[in-house]
């Protein structure tokens, strides 16, 4: 986990398409100290990470982010406001070894971060 | 130069540790320009490589001074700007270690109060990202 | 630039970017509703005519374009 202890995954299901994560955000990351002082916040980037991790489970190999269509930021995620959330993650592998992903951070049918992108294999990246 | 290290404090509420733009280069109505060098205490660094969270966080926080400097530059509070949503972002590499990011960031449009900016990373002369960001402004 | 080109360059690049059937963008049809903008794509619509026509929307003036047609003549005026 690349945000140390910024969130712990409680459940996985599957549901139709999608790989469903039940994560539960926690409020003592340190991460929260300078976003905001005295008042957590969670950074949208340490919740596209938090994407992005779920989905190298969901292909069994670390992935990162090669390009993004779009990423919307709907809803202010906080931990103490959002204890729990769901992560969707659907993945599609395409043939040149990239993957087509559609992902959802919410509860039930509110969503709070949507995120289409292209995520690429980690390692064929570190040694290039 | 502009404003470095603990000065840029006074532009934006980030703090440390998720600090992600070290100088502001400069800053018009238009664009800004800043700068980033990755260090072993960097958040977003793994294995040695900077991930794409930092370099997109490293672009949003320029993209938050940018919008709140107007504010900031006639003697006001520094208003707190959201990242709304990022479209066609490209990362094509990883920063290392001790690499300095350098960005570009040019404005592109507002409406509705919502501000619509372009921004570049380079590494060397080299691009590293590039994509577009819309942030909206918010009182502190 | 001639109106009905002008009509027709604003409807295919609408449709292109915001993904929709150009059949739905009749002059009379509202621009936010047809091409499912919110306050966060609006301002892609203000980039998209200022880069594709020269002419910059101001945001106050947003209000007073509602429709299509109304679209069209704003431009009209300005091309």
């Amino acid at each position: 986990m690349l945000i140390k202890n910024y969130y712990t995954i409680l459940d996985r299901r599957t549901d139709s398409s999608a790989e469903v994560f039940r994560v539960s955000l926690n409020k003592d990351c340190d991460v929260y100290r300078g976003h905001f002082p005295e008042k957590p916040v969670c950074p949208g980037v340490c919740n596209m990470q938090m994407i992005v991790e779920c989905a190298s489970l969901v292909a069994g190999a670390g992935l990162r982010i090669g390009s993004i269509k779009q990423c919307r930021l709907t809803t202010l995620v906080t931990p103490v406001d959002y204890p729990v959330v769901e992560v969707r993650v659907t993945l599609l592998p395409s043939d040149d070894g990239s993957y087509h992903l559609e992902a959802t951070i919410g509860q039930a049918a509110d969503v709070y971060l949507s995120l289409k992108a292209e995520l690429l294999k980690l390692d064929a990246i570190a040694n290039d | 130069m502009m404003f470095r290290g603990e000065q840029i404090y006074q532009l934006m509420p980030q703090r440390p540790p998720i600090v992600m733009v070290d100088v502001v280069q400069s800053l018009t109505d238009k664009s800004a320009d800043t700068a980033l060098t990755v260090k072993t205490d960097n958040i977003f660094v793994e294995n040695g490589v900077l991930r794409e969270a930092g370099m997109i966080e490293h672009i949003a926080q320029t993209a938050a001074i940018f919008a709140g400097y107007p504010a900031f530059r006639d003697g006001g509070q520094p208003r707190l700007g959201y990242i709304g949503e990022l479209r066609k972002f490209k990362i094509t590499a990883l920063p290392r270690l001790a690499d300095t990011l350098v960005t570009h960031l040019d404005l592109v449009a507002e409406a509705a109060g919502v501000t619509l900016v372009e921004a570049h990373t380079c590494v060397a002369g080299n691009c590293v990202a590039e994509g577009q960001m819309k942030v909206f402004l918010k009182d502190s | 630039m001639e109106k009905q080109e002008l009509i027709a360059k604003v409807n295919s690049v609408l449709a292109e970017e915001f993904e929709v059937d150009e059949s739905l963008i009749t002059p009379d049809a509202n621009i936010k509703q047809t091409l499912d903008l919110d306050s966060l794509s609006l301002v892609d619509m203000v980039a998209l005519i200022e880069n594709e026509f020269g002419v910059k929307i101001q945001s106050n003036e947003l209000t007073s374009i509602p429709t299509f047609q109304s679209l069209y003549d704003y431009l009209s005026q300005r091309v």
